[in-house]
């Protein structure tokens, strides 16, 4: 073995030392500059998506390009993930009505995705000063915080509830709500089946498994004017043509739509008519079951219901003062069901 | 014997069944309906449901709670109810119809 000179020893030892010293210096430094290296983005792994929504967002008044942007936000939030943002852009909407209101809430509310994937939804007020009183009279934003508002309204003019079951005593305070409003004593008999039928066939037939991507919940909605309250109810289930009874031509063309995904004949249209007549459409197969939609078409062709509209999947029905019900063909597909019509506080001759 | 479905029950009927929610056409014609009628028959009285008073009925609730009185007793007795709706007499032409309509089911 070598003899270490004794001078040299405390050399040896403070050179190890140092050594060591060195070699955890650097490493210091190396792991600073992969540090720099790293970009901004993967230090947080989290998205910002923006959807621009249209200058008129009306399901009734601007019927295709509203559901083309209702199509975009539910392919945003489908194409999430974990931690993402939704931003919704409303700064150039002119015009915005109780309808579309109505189902942006549903959409933000009922997707499951939004929960589970903890995504963040926010958004700026439209630069249109009526627009931007529109939304907040409604009670949207509010109602976006806290999930829920009575029935009482803001400023007696807009409310906005929802439910998953049959909510049979709200439906008598919209009544007592009606009731006040129209000034005269009116009978609200019909409004009020039409109502509990409506919250009776989301709960029975629009959401059919845990898989479905959207929860069970309806809305309803109501706006006071001076001649007539205008009513919003709508679900996002998997809509009236698809939960139907069908007939095997029927389920044929069906089949044929859906592989070209074109609504060839208008067969959704078709069906919700089908439906409204109570030609036997119910899915139950049950011969005393189905006499819902009979029912609400019935009160519509009434004197005190004014201008229903129904829409589901890719159908449209309009419902004439004479019970004659007009059809269209949607080019993009309406997720769920939307009805809404006026009731009007004086009976129409 | 008469039942008074808005003070004997309530002012707000709601859909059909009971896992749906609070005052089902089912509910009813367990809780009252039903041993209202048994009462009646086996005292050899004649029951009168009155409809008035109420918000109003959907036809889910109505259906169930009289059609479905017939399914369950098999009784085509049940048509000898007396129907009582002055506000609005649809839904005495409507109670019968379901009546009649699961008595022919039977």
């Amino acid at each position: 073995m070598k003899k270490i000179r004794v001078s040299r020893k405390p050399w040896i030892v403070a050179h190890a030392k140092k050594g060591v010293q060195k070699r955890v210096k650097l490493h210091k430094t190396r792991r600073k500059r992969r540090r720099n290296k790293e970009p901004e983005s993967n230090k947080s792994s989290s998205k910002k998506w923006t959807v621009v929504a249209p200058q008129r967002l009306s399901l009734t008044g601007n019927c295709e390009e509203t559901l083309e942007y209702f199509a975009e936000v539910l392919e945003t939030i489908q194409s999430c993930d974990n931690g993402d943002q939704i931003y919704f852009d409303f700064q150039k909407i002119k015009y915005i009505s109780s309808d579309a209101i109505m189902y942006i809430i549903a959409l933000i509310t009922n997707a499951k995705k939004i929960n589970e994937c903890s995504i963040r939804c926010s958004g700026n007020l439209p630069t249109d000063p009526k627009a931007r009183d529109t939304l907040e009279m409604s009670g949207f934003y509010k109602f976006v915080q806290h999930k829920n508002s009575p029935v009482s309204s803001v400023n007696d003019r807009l409310q906005i509830s929802s439910g998953k079951d049959i909510d049979s005593p709200l439906v008598g305070a919209i009544c007592e709500y009606v009731q006040k409003v129209s000034g005269t004593p009116c009978d609200t008999n019909g409004l009020y089946s039409i109502i509990i039928e409506l919250m009776t066939n989301t709960a029975q037939h629009a959401y059919h498994s845990e898989d479905d991507i959207m929860d069970n919940n309806w809305y309803i909605f109501a706006q006071n004017s001076k001649d007539y309250i205008r009513f919003v109810f709508l679900d996002t289930g998997v809509g009236i043509p698809k939960t139907i009874k069908k007939r095997l031509g029927e389920r044929f063309r069906g089949l044929v739509d859906e592989l070209t995904a074109y609504n060839a004949y208008n067969g959704d249209a078709s069906y919700i008519e089908s439906a409204l007549k109570g030609e036997e459409r119910t899915e139950t197969n049950q011969p005393y079951r189905g006499q819902g939609l009979p029912e609400v078409y019935e009160v519509a062709c009434g004197e005190r219901i004014s201008e229903m509209l129904v829409m589901s999947g890719r159908g449209k029905c309009r419902i004439g003062a004479d019970g004659l019900i007009s059809n269209y063909s949607l080019s993009t597909e309406f997720v769920g069901t939307l009805f809404t019509w006026k009731f009007m506080k004086k009976r129409s001759d | 014997m008469e039942i008074n479905i808005a003070k004997d029950y309530t002012k707000t009927p709601g859909g059909r069944f009971a896992k749906e929610g609070p005052f089902s056409g089912e509910d009813f014609r367990n809780k009252i309906l039903l041993p209202a009628f048994e009462k009646a028959k086996s005292q050899n009285e004649k029951l009168v449901v009155v409809l008035d008073g109420g918000f109003g009925y959907a036809v889910s609730f109505l259906e169930e709670a009289f059609g479905g009185l017939v399914r369950q007793t098999e009784d085509p007795s049940v048509r000898n109810i007396e129907i009582i709706s002055e506000e609005d007499e649809t839904f005495k032409t409507k109670v019968y119809k379901y009546i009649d309509d699961a008595i022919k089911e039977l």
